[in-house]
């Protein structure tokens, strides 16, 4: 369900499923708070695999950005088709920070 | 060891001399031994009592005990029937495939004492392993029938605190709804404000099952007691975008400080003056609201965008404000109408569900519904149910209501 990789100390994590809903965000959230409890670096979130999310998966990113404190960033990248909707529907664009790819991502991070 | 299924044993033997001979071994053992000589008259005795143990001769005349295992594998029987055939040196091919035809063991013949009580204990271990099996599965589909029946429970419970389709001053409401086959956190309602107002709502609670349920109906109920207080701040002279904007400020946080788990919810809030039209909106992650009067050409969208509640504490959350014309029809729905899929894995979309609203304006209340919903099940086609509860609610602000309400107040105001 995860790919994950450590670049410039900083997680990137790729969901590798098409859909996040009611059906998977429990295994998503159990698998990613392994993922991100490894270090203490700052979290990358590809969702270019996505094609469908429900308000339960929203849920469970928001949950990332819980896990992760104040201390810790969380980028979202490869945000796209209904997904760019349902985070403008929900407003919750403005609480992510949302780029286009993960090496903006990435840049964004090592311009801190 | 008490005498169950497991120690009655059936011996298929053509050779009357060694049926005995292994009735009275399987006796001392203390089995239970039943025989016969034939293959059809072992299959219906294996029907007619619980016997899970067969031991057969390999060659008979009219079925084969190759036959008889394959005829035994074919049949679905309540428990597992263990096999084992008995066999001499020169049947080795013909054991083999006895075997694939779903024997269990063998013994060969002569028959030795000490390798049939091995084999039968070999067996009652396979016996007993799979009726403790058998026993742990029926104990698993009564938890199973008895979480359903709750769910079911929560769904119907829900089904029952929705509102009916009725008349509040010069506004009509009627909706339609359908649970997902996992129960969702869908609900809405409707209800007067003092004498001139009223308050509606929809939530969807993230998430499926009887938490959400839960949650649903704790909102259902937060609502109803907010009643008073939306009165009193009307009577207060408060602006209805002021009462709804602080309301939903204030319910948010309150909800922040009490959740234990991740759960939230979007909601589609409003306030609305029957005797003006004026209505207060607020849009908290809830897909947007559908508008049409008569004067329109097109269906205009009402909302965009606005934080749920339940994840962000101190969100604002603004209202829009609007004037309903006589004859206008605003629709509020949850996020499981556009997000039904149809069998290529399409999603119904906000723009089909816009020009359905529109092609049933037309119609009445009841029928409009009643069109919009079969475009959606038409679409959903040939699938058992919804993926999600799909909800729909329109409030029409109907003329001849408006009319016969202001008769009432001449008379009144006569009298």
């Amino acid at each position: 369900m995860l790919e994950s990789k450590v670049v410039n100390h900083v997680t990137c994590v790729k969901l590798a499923v098409d859909r996040l809903d009611a059906a998977r965000t429990a295994e998503f959230k159990d698998k990613i708070e392994g993922v991100i409890n490894q270090n203490a670096n700052h979290v990358i979130l590809n969702l270019s695999a996505i094609k469908f999310m429900d308000s339960t998966g929203l849920g469970a990113a928001v949950s990332v950005l819980k896990m992760l404190g104040s201390h810790r960033e969380l980028i979202l990248c490869g945000v796209s088709g209904m997904l760019v909707d349902l985070f403008k529907l929900t407003k919750m664009d403005r609480v992510f920070n949302i780029v286009d790819s993960e090496a903006s991502a990435l840049s964004a991070i090592n311009a801190k | 060891m008490q005498i169950t299924a497991e120690k009655k044993v059936l011996i298929v033997e053509d050779d009357l001399l060694m049926q005995k001979l292994l009735g009275k071994l399987l006796s001392n053992m203390g089995f239970c031994p039943m025989a016969t000589s034939q293959g059809h008259e072992a299959l219906h005795l294996l029907m007619h009592e619980e016997i899970s143990l067969v031991i057969t001769d390999l060659n008979m005349p009219s079925m084969s005990g190759h036959e008889l295992c394959k005829a035994i594998r074919a049949k679905d029987f309540q428990h597992y029937i263990y096999i084992i055939v008995i066999t001499s040196q020169s049947d080795s091919q013909s054991l083999a495939d006895t075997m694939q035809a779903g024997a269990d063991d063998f013994i060969s013949k002569p028959l030795n004492p000490a390798e049939l009580t091995a084999r039968l204990k070999s067996a009652l271990r396979v016996l007993e392993l799979e009726a403790s099996l058998n026993h742990r599965n029926q104990k698993l589909n009564l938890t199973l029938n008895q979480i359903k029946l709750e769910q079911d429970e929560a769904k119907s419970t829900l089904l029952g605190v929705l509102p009916q389709p009725q008349h509040i001053g010069a506004v009509s409401f009627n909706w339609f709804f359908e649970a997902s086959s996992f129960i969702g956190g869908d609900i809405f309602d409707y209800f007067p404000v003092g004498n001139d107002h009223l308050c509606f709502y929809m939530v969807d609670v993230a998430g499926h099952g009887v938490m959400a349920a839960l949650q649903a109906f704790t909102v259902y109920n937060d609502l109803l007691s907010a009643q008073v207080g939306f009165e009193r701040k009307i009577n207060a002279g408060q602006s209805l975008a002021a009462i709804a904007s602080t309301f939903m400020f204030d319910y948010n946080n309150q909800f922040l400080e009490k959740k234990r788990n991740d759960c939230y919810f979007t909601m589609f809030f409003g306030l609305l003056n029957t005797q003006s039209g004026e209505v207060a909106l607020v849009q908290a992650g809830h897909p947007a609201a559908l508008y049409i009067d008569a004067d329109m050409t097109t269906v205009q969208i009402v909302g965009d965008g606005g934080l749920p509640i339940g994840l962000v504490e101190n969100a604002n959350y603004e209202s829009i404000v609007m004037q309903l014309k006589l004859g206008a029809r605003l629709c509020i729905y949850s996020d499981g109408v556009t997000d039904c899929e149809n069998n290529e894995s399409e999603f119904f979309g906000q723009q089909r569900w816009m020009q359905v609203f529109h092609e049933a304006y037309s119609m009445d209340l009841q029928g409009a519904l009643t069109s919009m919903e079969g475009h959606l099940k038409g679409w959903r086609s040939n699938q058992a149910s919804y993926k999600d509860d799909v909800s729909c609610l329109i409030l029409e602000y109907d003329v001849d209501q408006c009319l016969l309400n202001k008769n009432s107040d001449d008379v009144l105001g006569d009298g």
